[in-house]
């Protein structure tokens, strides 16, 4: 049922910034992009295949630096940027690793997966203090960031230690694993809408 | 006793609802410092904005004084010796002094109005159609300006004060159309429309790019003393095509606002 409402939840957002789209800032438009890729990911994992772990690995390899590349293009301070980089050779190059050496295709890579958690939640936390040393300060509830990096902060704080120990669980107890994961389930939907939020704040703003 | 699986499931619950408890924090505390920060910096510009206001008050005061200063020296001091000398010359019979002694009741004239529209005084009881007509008869006389006066419609009376600014403005347009303008017509138009006054001030002068002027003292004052009154002012000009201001006044006000 949850997985149905995070479908549905993911294909709003998706929608929502295909209307948008022309009338999207850059950044926003590279968003709407990843929103279709991982909407055709998540159905295709959904209706297509049985065992999908191998699909979201593949995924995972570009989700990451996708969204760490995303906090490059808006934040402005050049060291952030510089770290920035960084974080996504290191997460890109760690996930192939992973993918290819440690963990493997066929299970699900919770090392990278842990990995691009905190990298992610690094870049919202720049991005915050980017905000508040800002010499112009807007009002942040009409920023459309803001709402994506809030909306990554809450997603991959709190999914931190559920990913990360979901293999250990999994190889314990299969259902509670999946009980569990319904925490994730809530947590992707909480994220979509926020990011269903920052578009519409975005084109809402330019009016 | 709890099972295994139990355990992992309340710790997993439990350390991710600390975490959700522990960003939800960060960003409460992410939004309301940017609002305690944002309200911080409009504060600061209002008292900028209000420091400036009476800074502008205080300069327009100490204008208006210096010229009542000036306005009472011209009028006791140089029209009193004008007057001795036009005394002097009436004793002297000599017909070639007739020349001198109309030239000398002229500029006792010139001088008494000058007095006359610096002192603001000296404006009180006059409707703003008086005072105009005046002023531009003085500036037909002293300057190469050909000035253009039309009024239209019924004449409304003002409170003595918001006329007393609307002339000031005018002064200073016109002010502003000798210093810059390099004109020769200056149109002026008084039009009583029900319970709207509008001033209309147009020159064929140089004209400047409104966008991109710097705001002086005289436009600053302008401003200042239309928003005083309550006015809205309207300033259209480019370059080579003159300036024209209008000023629209509700005259059912009454009261000056932000005095």
């Amino acid at each position: 049922m949850l997985s149905k409402i995070y479908l549905i939840v993911i294909l709003t957002s998706t929608l929502i910034g295909l209307y948008y789209y022309k009338a999207l800032p850059q950044y926003l438009k590279y968003l709407s992009i990843a929103l279709v890729c991982t909407l055709l990911v998540e159905l295709i994992a959904f209706f297509v295949i049985k065992r999908n772990i191998w699909f979201f690995n593949i995924f995972l390899v570009f989700e990451f630096p996708f969204y760490i590349w995303l906090y490059r293009q808006i934040l402005t301070s050049e060291r952030q940027k510089k770290i920035i980089v960084y974080f996504l050779t290191i997460q890109f190059i760690a996930a192939l690793l992973n993918l290819f050496f440690f963990q493997g295709l066929f299970k699900f890579n919770n090392y990278s997966y842990a990995l691009g958690c905190i990298l992610i939640c690094i870049c919202s936390l720049f991005y915050y203090t980017n905000l508040l040393q800002s010499p112009q300060p807007q009002a942040l509830k009409k920023l459309p960031m803001f709402w994506i990096s809030t909306g990554h902060l809450i997603y991959y704080s709190c999914n931190f230690f559920l990913t990360g120990l979901l293999n250990y669980i999994m190889s314990i107890n299969l259902d509670l694993a999946k009980q569990l994961f319904a925490i994730t389930m809530g947590l992707n939907i909480i994220m979509y809408t926020l990011f269903s939020v920052g578009i519409v704040c975005s084109t809402s703003r330019q009016k | 006793m709890l099972d295994q699986s139990s355990e992992i499931a309340l710790v997993v619950i439990a350390v991710t609802g600390i975490m959700f408890l522990l960003v939800s924090t960060i960003i409460f505390f992410v939004f309301s410092y940017q609002k305690r920060y944002l309200k911080h910096k409009h504060e600061l510009q209002a008292l900028e904005q209000a420091f400036n206001q009476e800074l502008l008050k205080s300069e327009l005061e100490i204008k208006d004084q210096t010229m009542n200063n000036i306005a009472a020296e011209i009028h006791d001091h140089i029209g009193q010796l004008l007057s001795v000398i036009k005394l002097n010359l009436a004793l002297n019979p000599d017909p070639a002094l007739k020349d001198t002694k109309t030239l000398v009741a002229q500029v006792i004239k010139d001088i008494r109005g000058l007095a006359h529209s610096m002192h603001t005084d000296a404006l009180s009881g006059k409707t703003i159609d008086e005072l105009f007509s005046v002023e531009i008869e003085r500036l037909k006389r002293a300057t190469p300006l050909e000035i253009h006066y039309a009024l239209k419609g019924e004449v409304q009376p003002l409170d003595n004060q918001t006329e007393v600014f609307l002339f000031r403005i005018f002064q200073e347009c016109l002010n502003n159309i000798l210093k810059h303008a390099d004109a020769k017509n200056v149109f002026v138009e008084l039009i009583y429309d029900l319970s709207l006054l509008t001033i209309n001030i147009a020159d064929d002068g140089n004209g400047f790019d409104s966008d991109k002027a710097k705001e002086g003292l005289g436009l600053r004052s302008i401003n200042y003393r239309a928003k005083l009154i309550g006015a809205d002012l309207h300033l259209n000009s480019s370059p080579g095509l003159g300036t024209r201001v209008s000023l629209v006044i509700n005259t059912d006000k009454k009261i000056l606002h932000g005095s």
